[in-house]
């Protein structure tokens, strides 16, 4: 008797555990009709939030800031122009005042329309959020204005050549201010969309698991092709792929190089492999020994095999570089002989300029890095070259909270990142020694030339493409002599899908874009 | 001789280890009336719990293996000498009916004998419906009549066996082994493990029992008082080996075996007034290794050059009275010549 | 017994107490700024400050305890993830059941293959039965689980096309993490069963219920493995224990919302809320898990019934002397 209550007892015990903790938020699900079209895209991770006008931004919210919102303008990488998107025509008032024309049919998720006085809504909302101070700080909120309902005058602090890219960047989706509002606000946003007025709409979004899109019908572009898109979270890299082969899903982002490489060739899938504008930066603390001695960094710089290193870091999917701005970057400008250029490999010359260095020995140094991508292969390449010349480098792999705050506060000997900025000016924060750690987040703590300084502040404000591209040139020119950073590589966007599946574009920074994708 | 319910043929039985053969069983005959008691002394490691398992069909398998000779239950073999994986699942078979029903058998130990997480009185009415095509009511019955029957209330049927002292756990041991009312109980040193106050009370109970159901009994006890109090027969087993075997009468009045009187002299005495117990010298031979000689030479204190190199078969001293030793011969010889003397 | 049930459940409070005093120590001393993860590596040092002044991360420790718990005791509020800003207890509420339902069916899976094994290696000791499945069981254990994971995913889903390779919405696909997760658990069962399955049927009482004449079976099952269930049960008992705390791997490769990624990316993001109040429940649950199991070996071995009764008794005892 005793024994049988106890036994109940413990049964209902599991039972009631199990009762309490079993409410799971269940979504609905789009209706399956006959015909319809479904995209199952295979994603790292959730995204922080679904509201990227107020969040902190990250390789996870890209493809799905694309699909739910749209900017004033996008990039468009098969003619390598902007193309009107909100905006569907632009001038420009004055060196700091651009107007925009708006189209009079966008309409947010939740019915609102998008009007002028929500492209100031948006940027105001995102500058007070400082969450995506690099987009959003530029702007001059007191100098924009409506103009009437469907012309709007964006204006910056300083003038700006590079504000398109910045325009077309996924945080700067344009939001209906009323829709917000109605919607609980940015922190609601976060969860539960509607003030986007992309091609998709948001349905459900089970955390780890999938966050569930339906086709946008009041789009302005057009019916989109897929009834639904559904981003299935799989955070095992292998996994992913395996889940393309089995076709569980049709698309993969982020997909493993190896894997990826081994599809090449495959007429069931497709590889798309696209140049970005970001370099693997390694930035070296120049604020103190042995980076204070500009030999050691040279040396350095000639002792990487960069060819080699592509080769086998990125497989393949990623190119060499051969300046702090990556080939592709739109501020690049190729070395031409009017300087000497480090960033090639040549080990004898990287063997003398040691020698005459402060250490002919060589010397111990920590490397820290996130452990992504393709970082720990390149951080274990760089360590097995730098011993040709009698550096030792110590791999330190560190979570992501630690690392960002060490870089910010100069607590390091040489960090890895990737910065992907389309505005130089941002990228060029690393090398200004004006700036320093804390305002630019990380950077060399290298104090440049008087002529460095002046050609910065010249060329950030000027508009005249022509001579500013000049000015960008010398000013690569100094930096690349005095190697405060080594680069080696940029890697690819790589996207592998189905054969069948089309029309998936990138925006300039290697953002992706789905929301025109279709099938053949 | 129909009324012999019990009958043990020469009976050989080994231990086949990794090790080595441990002859365990070394031709042992021997044979139990309805209602009789048999008592089979020996020290440890002689082989008397060996031949109650082989009678019960309980070696321990694969290692334990019936050699040569029989055992008959009612006229019956129930040992497999073969080792035929076959034969011997039959023979399985057959002894599953048997145990518990017509021969069963309590165990040394009654603290460990119970199964811990089942109630006593289910230990009981198991084995009455393995035999008997009985309701389970029935059983919990006639399992409860059987606790009274051996002095333990029935309402405490549902209680486990850590909830009851050594000496009614024997008791329900007792009632399991008795609960079918077996031919032939075998008891396996039932009292060893008891307090010496409950001892006396257990066997009582058991033999009163025994007579109740005029059951054969087959008592295994290192403990010659328990044989004089209640068997009828007595056998001394030494190295597997049967060396004397005759009425209490024979073996108590009569000891024979220079073993047999080594342990009469091992005793305490209340009429004798000894400072020190006599010992016996020497330890058993080793079963894995026995010597060709008699096997008690070595520790024999009347032994001869006869006892070298052969073993002595038993011989009949008087009847119902056998005895393993060459000693004995030349008296037996003389009497057989005597008597065909006489008889020409 | 209801009342140990009543006092092993009021004991949770001390644990749970304990166990939110250490895991704000660690808080503390682990390095790693969450907000790094909320404004992102670029924002300005203005915003960061903002954002420390509103999560409450300039507050002395103590008063950042004191808020928190305080919250816990007249709210049930464990606060909001830092990343998310979702009250935290919904979060884990909705992944908690997936890694529940993992847990359980991974564990009874590894027990329905695992004990039959165990008690056939047992009975069967040094037979080539017993070595196959020991070496089975050993591999069990030593297989990486990420492998046995991606070549069963590789050969069910990629291959033969049997099982979907992710989510979960049907039971197919619960099939192959259940799997992944119940072969590991599966050798360890077994090796728990056959030792405890050896030491068993060696006891006098299997030999008193073979004397009996019961067949073999009902020998080794009724009387041999219900003995030999205590070490079982208890291994079952950590196992489900260690579980709950989420299944990290098996979840990154079928794409399960359970909750060991959601511990896993709050730890890296240094989202100290969800850790919390994660670790919060994962000590009631392994609690309720442990009082679970106690009762389960009273219910099995009788023997055991006696020790939590008289500690109900003490209790008693306690009360009366304070009346």
């Amino acid at each position: 008797m005793k024994k049988t209550l106890a036994f109940a007892l413990a049964v209902l015990l599991i039972i009631s555990t199990a009762a309490c903790s079993s409410a799971p938020a269940s979504t609905p699900t789009p209706s399956a009709k006959g015909a319809s079209q479904k995209l199952v895209v295979a994603h790292k991770g959730d995204p922080g939030g679904l509201f990227a006008q107020t969040i902190a931004n990250s390789t996870f919210n890209g493809p799905l800031d694309y699909l739910l919102y749209d900017p004033l303008v996008f990039y468009d990488n098969d003619s390598n122009s902007f193309k009107p998107c909100i905006a569907e025509k632009w001038e420009q008032v004055d060196s700091t005042h651009m107007k925009f024309y708006l189209r009079k049919d966008v309409y947010a998720h939740d019915g609102n329309q998008i009007k002028a006085s929500d492209v100031i809504y948006t940027l105001k909302t995102g500058q007070e959020s400082g969450k995506v101070a690099s987009y959003y700080d530029r702007f001059d909120l007191k100098e924009c204005k409506v103009v009437d309902d469907y012309t709007v005058i964006v204006a910056t602090k300083t003038p700006d050549p590079y504000l398109f890219y910045t325009l077309s960047g996924n945080a700067l989706g344009i939001v209906s201010e009323a829709a917000v509002k109605a919607g609980g606000g940015p922190d609601a946003q976060q969860t539960k969309p509607t003030a986007g007025s992309g091609a998709y709409k948001f349905v459900s979004w089970e955390r780890g698991l999938k966050i569930v899109l339906a086709r946008n019908d009041r789009y302005w572009g057009g019916k989109p092709y897929f009834d639904t898109i559904e981003v299935r979270i799989i955070t095992d890299i292998s996994a992913r792929m395996m889940n393309l082969e089995s076709g569980d899903v049709d698309v993969v982002l982020d997909p493993d190089v190896t894997q990826a490489k081994a599809l090449l060739g495959n007429n069931k899938f497709k590889v798309d492999n696209i140049k970005t504008i970001a370099s693997n930066m390694f930035l070296m603390n120049c604020s103190k020994a042995p980076f204070n001695d500009v030999k050691v960094r040279q040396a350095m710089a000639l002792a990487l095999d960069y060819k080699s290193d592509v080769e086998v870091a990125m497989k393949g999917f990623g190119y060499v570089t051969d300046s702090i701005f990556a080939n592709a970057h739109p501020a690049y400008a190729a070395p031409d002989g009017s300087y000497t250029n480090y960033y090639h490999y040549d080990l004898a010359a990287a063997k003398k300029l040691m020698a005459e260095s402060k250490y002919p020995n060589g010397f111990t140094f920590t490397l820290k890095y996130t452990e992504t991508a393709v970082y720990p292969a390149l951080a274990q390449l760089m360590q097995n070259q730098l011993a040709q010349i009698g550096i030792k480098v110590v791999l330190a792999p560190t979570a992501s909270t630690v690392f960002y705050t060490d870089a910010a506060a100069g607590n390091f000997d040489m960090y890895l990142a990737a910065p992907s900025f389309a505005d130089p000016f941002s990228y060029l924060n690393f090398f200004d020694g004006r700036v320093g750690f804390q305002k630019a987040n990380g950077g060399c703590g290298w104090q440049g030339p008087e002529e460095l300084n002046t050609l910065i502040d010249k060329a950030k404000v000027n508009m005249d493409e022509a001579s500013r591209k000049e000015m960008l040139k010398k000013i690569q020119a100094i930096i690349n002599t005095n190697v405060p950073a080594l680069v080696l590589g940029s890697q690819n966007r790589v996207l592998v899908a189905k054969a069948d599946v089309q029309g998936i574009k990138y925006q300039v920074n290697g953002d992706i874009i789905l929301s025109r994708a279709g099938r053949k | 001789m129909s009324d012999k319910v019990l009958e043990v043929k020469n009976l050989i039985v080994h231990y086949e280890t990794e090790d080595g053969v441990a002859e365990a069983v070394n031709d042992v005959s021997f044979s139990l009336s309805a209602g009789e008691t048999l008592g089979l002394v020996g020290e440890t490691g002689a082989g008397k719990t060996t031949i109650a398992l082989t009678i019960m069909g309980l070696l321990p398998k694969p290692a334990g293996q019936v050699i040569s000779g029989e055992v008959l239950l009612n006229g019956k073999n129930i040992v497999e000498s073969s080792r035929s994986r076959f034969k011997q699942r039959a023979n399985e078979r057959m002894m599953r009916k048997l145990r518990g029903d017509d021969i069963s058998m309590i165990f040394q130990d009654p603290m460990s004998a119970l199964n811990p997480v089942t109630p006593v009185g289910e230990q009981i009415a198991e084995v009455l419906r393995l035999h008997n095509k009985i309701s389970k009511a029935e059983a919990v019955l006639r399992a409860t009549e059987m606790m009274e029957l051996v002095g333990i209330p029935g309402e405490r049927y549902k209680n486990y066996p850590h909830e009851f002292s050594g000496g009614m756990k024997q008791r329900i041991v007792i009632a399991i082994a008795l609960a079918c009312n077996p031919r032939v109980l075998i008891a396996d040193e039932p009292t060893t493990a008891l307090d010496v106050t409950i001892q006396a009370q257990v066997l009582q109970l058991m033999n009163g029992l025994k007579q109740k159901f005029n059951t054969a009994l087959l008592m295994i006890t290192h403990d010659l008082g328990v044989v004089a109090d209640i068997c009828d027969k007595c056998g001394v087993i030494y190295a597997g080996q049967m060396v004397e075997l005759g009425s209490v009468e024979h073996i108590f009045n009569n000891p024979s075996h220079p073993y047999t009187k080594a342990l009469f002299n091992a005793l305490p005495s209340l009429d004798k007034d000894v400072e020190r117990l006599e010992s016996i010298q020497g330890l058993m031979s080793d079963p894995m290794n026995l010597p060709p000689d008699c096997t008690f030479r070595e520790r024999c204190a009347e032994k001869c050059e006869k006892c070298v190199n052969t073993d002595p078969p038993l011989f009949e001293t008087e009847p119902g009275h056998y005895v393993r030793c060459h000693r004995i011969a030349p008296a037996v010889e003389a009497e057989a010549s005597n008597a065909k003397e006489a008889a020409k | 017994m209801l009342r140990y049930i009543i006092k092993r459940l009021l004991w949770m409070i001390p644990v749970v107490v304990g166990v939110v005093c250490i895991i704000f120590f660690l808080s503390v001393i682990t390095p790693g700024d969450p907000v790094t993860s909320l404004v992102g590596a670029d924002a300005p040092p203005e915003v960061r400050e903002a954002m420390r002044e509103k999560l409450g991360l300039n507050d002395p420790i103590y008063i950042q305890f004191v808020n928190y718990t305080v919250k816990i005791i007249t709210r049930g509020d464990f606060g909001n993830s830092y990343i998310t800003g979702q009250p935290v207890f919904g979060e884990l509420m909705t992944r908690f059941p997936v890694t529940l339902k993992l847990t359980i069916a991974s564990v009874i899976v590894a027990l329905i293959l695992s004990v039959p094994l165990g008690v056939v290696s047992a009975v069967k000791r040094n037979s080539w039965i017993d070595n196959a499945s020991m070496a089975l069981s050993l591999m069990g254990v030593s297989i990486p689980q990420f492998w046995l994971g991606l070549m069963t995913l590789l050969l069910f889903a990629v291959k033969l096309h049997l099982l979907p390779a992710s989510g979960i919405a049907g039971i197919s696909g619960w099939v192959l993490p259940v799997l992944m997760i119940g072969v590991g658990n599966m050798g360890n069962f077994a090796r728990t069963t056959r030792a405890s399955m050896l030491e068993v049927i060696q006891q006098d009482y299997i030999r008193t219920a073979r004397a009996k004449g019961q067949t073999e079976a009902a020998v080794i099952i009724r009387h041999g493995l219900r003995n030999a269930l205590i070490p079982i049960v208890a291994n079952v008992g950590n196992i489900i224990g260690i579980s709950l705390g989420g299944a990290v791997i098996a979840e990154s490769i079928f794409s399960l919302s359970g909750v060991g990624q959601y511990m896993l990316n709050a730890i890296n993001a240094r989202n100290w809320p969800s850790v919390q109040g994660g670790i919060i429940m994962l000590a009631i649950a392994f609690s309720i898990i442990m009082l679970i199991m106690d009762l389960l070996y009273a219910a099995i071995d009788p023997r055991l019934k006696s020790e939590f009764r008289s500690k109900g008794r003490l209790f008693a005892k306690r009360k009366q002397k304070v009346a």
